[in-house]
């Protein structure tokens, strides 16, 4: 635990004591040079722009789309960083033609007016329009995401044989692991889906902190927790979705994965809700397969394992008698 | 009953040390104590948080770096800790930065250090309405210093689960009746001390909301009616109505926790009890979400009360130092009303992800697009004021400008946060950190600061240095940026807040060097506002004297004498005009205030 492991001469270090000796130039300066503050101000807010704009071609940017809704989130936000950035131009772009320009005309003086109805109304009217687009356009994203929509297999009452979904399973947050379960995919349906959330079967297949999945899998997940709060976060899905004690909390994905990949794509599992201590290190995988028969044979080889044991793995959390 | 608009105050100052400096009920007095506390506490706040990035930047050597720099806290780390510092303790650290800044910094520094200085002096009243209640107020925070300073040292530390404090990891409770908590270590008694310490906050609060209501609708000179306010009594009036709705809630929800923490009750227990490891409690009767609806009920109104007084104040700040009126009176009014208005319908937009109803989520949703529009037109009329102003770059300027300039950052970012599936993602990562930074440090510690420096040569009869204060400026302007601004590109790669160990995950490993680079800025940003503390101190004992109206300013608060005497103003003020005749040809400058007649000297 020294500090010799630091590397001093990376620009995370330099960078800032730069920066600083910087402002305190700009600083020195304004008293010789009446632009100075206008300079201060253009460089800190070009600076932010600048990072915004190069920080995708770094690979500081959204993680990799990974379900069938994240491509219409990403896309709703890359609409609201373009509205909000013109905005963010127009804006800055003012204070700073103001700071450019800092005195009135020599033998002028500031004019003393007290307001504009018609100006009023253009700043309220456009910003209103453009709100009120936001506000109509992203509805139909949220209704889908919450499961709103015309999917007959996110019912709550029932599952009907041709429009169940693919995977039905049971994640159980405690501290600090997730507790899968999976209904047997060829387990007759349920009248109640949601029960089975709190009334497991002998037939369930158990895991912990690793949910499997296959491309274009309808997966319907029954999120629980035994102690506190939990957040089940899987950055590449653009889920996030608590997990509240005493409540089954439902939510659903479609997992999708670049076209032609052959190997397993392993995303994190991250909880997002603060749960205690161990809060960050409450991490798990989402492991989708190939494709439905590679899934399908390690299910088969998970589900021969756990009966070969005389009992399910864990007999924990959901085993714990709810009363 | 006496008439309401009667002065309590008499002509004679107390004249005993104890009645004039500590017990008093002199609303200047008043004011200071709470600036010096919220400056103590700003030390406090700022310490932790630079403990928490230093742990986020190098987690394996943040111990290490700080016992390299403090080698005398070396024989003071447990040695369970393995020479890094225990991830319970960092849950702390960031609970309590929170804590402080919001309940001990950003909400006495405006409401009740500026609040209580500035409304009698700028409404041209001998004092508040009700003294002997406005000291009550500030002496109520002492309850809530000591237990939150003492909560540092009881059994378990001070509170670790966030300052949202959301149940059951906070209100959990064993069955043998001691506070121990088996969620966390850091939800014993010190969480008791911080429910009670926030109580106290919040009755304080409560006081001397209802003392600013009472005082701008009873106690204003003649000629003072409701729209010859300044902008700074419009935002703290209306900052108090929202406090005065917002707090009983709170204070509710806080009895409630502490109850099912102490008291064995069940409010936020779920029927099905909870489990941890082999302990199970008993069947609950409540519901955990109940408490985020009952706290985000306060805490988003949190969020207006710690931003519009900072926004009436700029207003008033920059008019003067671009010498111009304000653009916009009444829409500047007519928006901030209607952001305490809409701030109370917005609080779900905190809760798109908890397993709310959806449809709720829309209706949330809606009211919080909504609320975006008023903070533009504020946005615009400032843009308006400052067009074309002969603008003098003093410290109080500067620090305006910024806040403008950064409040436009801070706002347009919560426009992601209107949008219920992007703001699904963003939840809880560091977009959301950067988001409530840019509006509560980059805007209102900027605003504070702005406002200090203004009002400081009429609170203290001497002014601040210009040049200690444009110095430190330009690197806090900066440094915050370095600090806050690289945190929303974290967020969008979906770094979670709150991780104490954040290379632990794959996809976060590109966003360390970032993560890095911020710790460093934040250290500088820290170091740098030690030029502020000094001048604030400093400039009592050096300052150079002030006179009246060193700015040249139209507000009442400048007819008095700097600092103004016990009972304000020699003569009842009676005042003819708003505040904001600036631009015109005065009798002997370019401005006409409040009191002056259109041939008179100033």
């Amino acid at each position: 635990m020294t500090t010799q492991q630091i590397d001093l001469s990376e620009w995370t270090f330099w960078l800032p004591i730069a920066f600083t000796i910087f402002g305190i130039g700009l600083f020195i300066l304004s008293r010789f040079w009446t632009r100075a503050w206008f300079a201060t101000f253009t460089l800190t807010i070009a600076g932010v722009t600048a990072l915004t704009v190069a920080s995708p071609f770094v690979g500081w940017w959204l993680p990799a789309q990974g379900s069938s809704f994240s491509g219409e989130v990403d896309n709703l936000f890359l609409l609201i960083m373009f509205l909000t950035g013109l905005f963010f131009l127009l804006t800055e772009g003012l204070i700073l033609f103001v700071l450019w320009n800092h005195a009135p005309k020599p033998g002028t003086a500031p004019l003393p007016i007290h307001g504009d109805h018609r100006l009023e109304l253009i700043w309220t009217v456009v910003p209103g329009i453009l709100l009120a687009l936001i506000a109509v356009i992203q509805m139909p994203t949220w209704a889908r995401m919450k499961g709103q929509g015309n999917e007959s297999w996110l019912s709550a009452r029932y599952e009907s044989g041709g429009d169940k979904a693919d995977l039905l399973l049971t994640v159980q947050g405690r501290q600090w692991e997730w507790r899968v379960r999976y209904r047997d995919p060829s387990a007759p349906p349920l009248a109640r889906p949601l029960e089975w959330a709190t009334h497991p079967e002998a037939s369930d297949l158990h895991a912990v902190n690793e949910v499997h999945a296959y491309p274009g899998a309808k997966v319907r997940l029954l999120l629980r927790t035994q102690d506190v709060i939990h957040s089940f976060f899987v950055p590449e899905l653009r889920l996030k979705q608590d997990m509240l004690p005493g409540r089954t909390v439902p939510t659903w994905f479609i997992p999708t994965v670049p076209a032609g990949t052959s190997n397993e794509t392993r995303w994190e599992i991250a909880c997002a809700e603060l749960c205690g201590g161990n809060h960050y290190r409450m991490r798990g995988h989402l492991v989708i397969h190939p494709d439905k028969a590679s899934f399908e044979t390690w299910y088969s080889t998970a589900a021969r394992e756990q009966s070969r044991r005389s009992r399910p793995p864990e007999t924990g959390p959901l085993a714990r008698k709810t009363n | 009953m006496s008439a309401p608009v009667s002065h309590h105050t008499d002509d004679h100052a107390p004249s005993g040390f104890l009645s004039r400096y500590v017990f008093s009920k002199d609303h200047k007095v008043i004011g200071i104590q709470f600036f010096f506390s919220s400056i103590l506490f700003l030390l406090l706040g700022g310490a932790l948080a630079l403990l928490v990035r230093l742990q986020v930047g190098y987690p394996e050597q943040a111990l290490g770096l700080l016992t390299y720099c403090f080698p005398f806290l070396q024989s003071r780390i447990p040695a369970e800790w393995g020479g890094r510092m225990s991830p319970e303790f960092y849950t702390m650290l960031f609970t309590m930065h929170a804590s402080v800044m919001i309940f001990f910094v950003i909400i006495p520094w405006l409401t009740g250090a500026f609040g209580n200085f500035l409304i009698p002096l700028m409404i041209g009243a001998r004092d508040m309405a009700f003294p002997t209640l406005n000291m009550l107020s500030y002496w109520f925070m002492w309850p809530a210093f000591i237990c939150i300073c003492a909560s540092f040292f009881v059994d378990g530390g001070a509170s670790g689960v966030g300052w949202t404090a959301y149940p059951t990891l906070s209100s959990a409770a064993t069955a043998n009746g001691d506070w121990a908590s088996p969620a966390a270590r850091h939800a014993g008694a010190g969480h008791v001390l911080w429910l009670i310490s926030l109580m106290f906050v919040g009755v304080s609060s409560l006081m001397g909301s209802i003392n600013y209501i009472t005082t701008v609708i009873h106690c204003r000179a003649p000629g003072m009616s409701l729209w010859r306010m300044p902008l700074t009594v419009w935002a703290l009036l209306i900052t108090a109505i929202l406090q005065s709705v917002a707090l009983p809630p709170l204070t509710v929800a806080l009895i409630m926790q502490l109850l099912d923490k102490t008291a064995g009750t069940t409010f936020f227990l779920p029927p099905g009890g909870v489990g941890f490891g082999n302990w199970t409690t008993g069947p609950g009767g409540g519901q955990p979400l109940l408490w985020q609806h009952l706290f985000w009920f306060y805490s988003h109104p949190a969020v207006y009360i710690m931003i519009l007084p900072a926004m009436g104040m700029v207003s008033d700040i920059m008019v003067a130092f671009c010498r111009k009126p304000l653009f916009g009176y009444k829409p500047m009014v007519f928006s901030m009303a209607a952001i305490a208005g809409l701030g109370f319908i917005v609080w779900g937009h905190h809760m798109f992800q908890s397993g709310m109803d959806p449809r709720l989520g829309t209706g949330f949703m809606l009211a919080t697009i909504m609320i975006a529009l008023p903070s533009a037109i504020k946005t615009f009329n400032w843009l308006a004021t400052i067009w074309g102003g002969d603008i003098v770059f003093s410290s109080a300027m500067l620090n305006a400008l910024a806040f403008v300039s950064m409040f436009i950052i801070g706002g347009l970012s919560g426009i992601f946060m209107a949008a219920t599936p992007v703001d699904v993602v963003f939840h809880d990562t560091y977009f959301i950190v950067a988001h409530i930074h840019y509006v509560l440090f980059l805007s209102s510690l900027f605003g504070i600061y702005a406002a200090t420096y203004y009002w400081y040569p009429k609170m203290f009869g001497r002014c601040m240095s210009e040049n200690l204060g444009q110095l430190h400026f330009a690197p806090t302007f900066i440094l915050a940026n370095c600090t806050f601004y690289p945190m929303h590109i974290l967020g969008i790669g979906g770094h979670p807040r709150r991780y104490y160990d954040p290379t632990l995950y794959e996809f976060l490993l590109p966003f360390q060097s970032l993560n890095r680079f911020m710790t460093v800025s934040a250290v500088l940003l820290g170091l740098v506002q030690i030029l502020f503390i000094v001048n604030v101190f400093g400039s009592l004992f050096w300052g150079k004297k002030a006179s009246r109206n060193p700015w040249n300013s139209n507000g009442l608060e400048w007819d008095t004498p700097s600092p103004p005497p016990h009972g304000n103003f020699d003569v009842t003020p009676l005042v003819l005009r708003g505040p904001y005749e600036y631009a015109v040809t005065g009798p002997s400058s370019d401005h006409l205030t409040q009191t002056q007649t259109e041939g008179q000297q100033s």
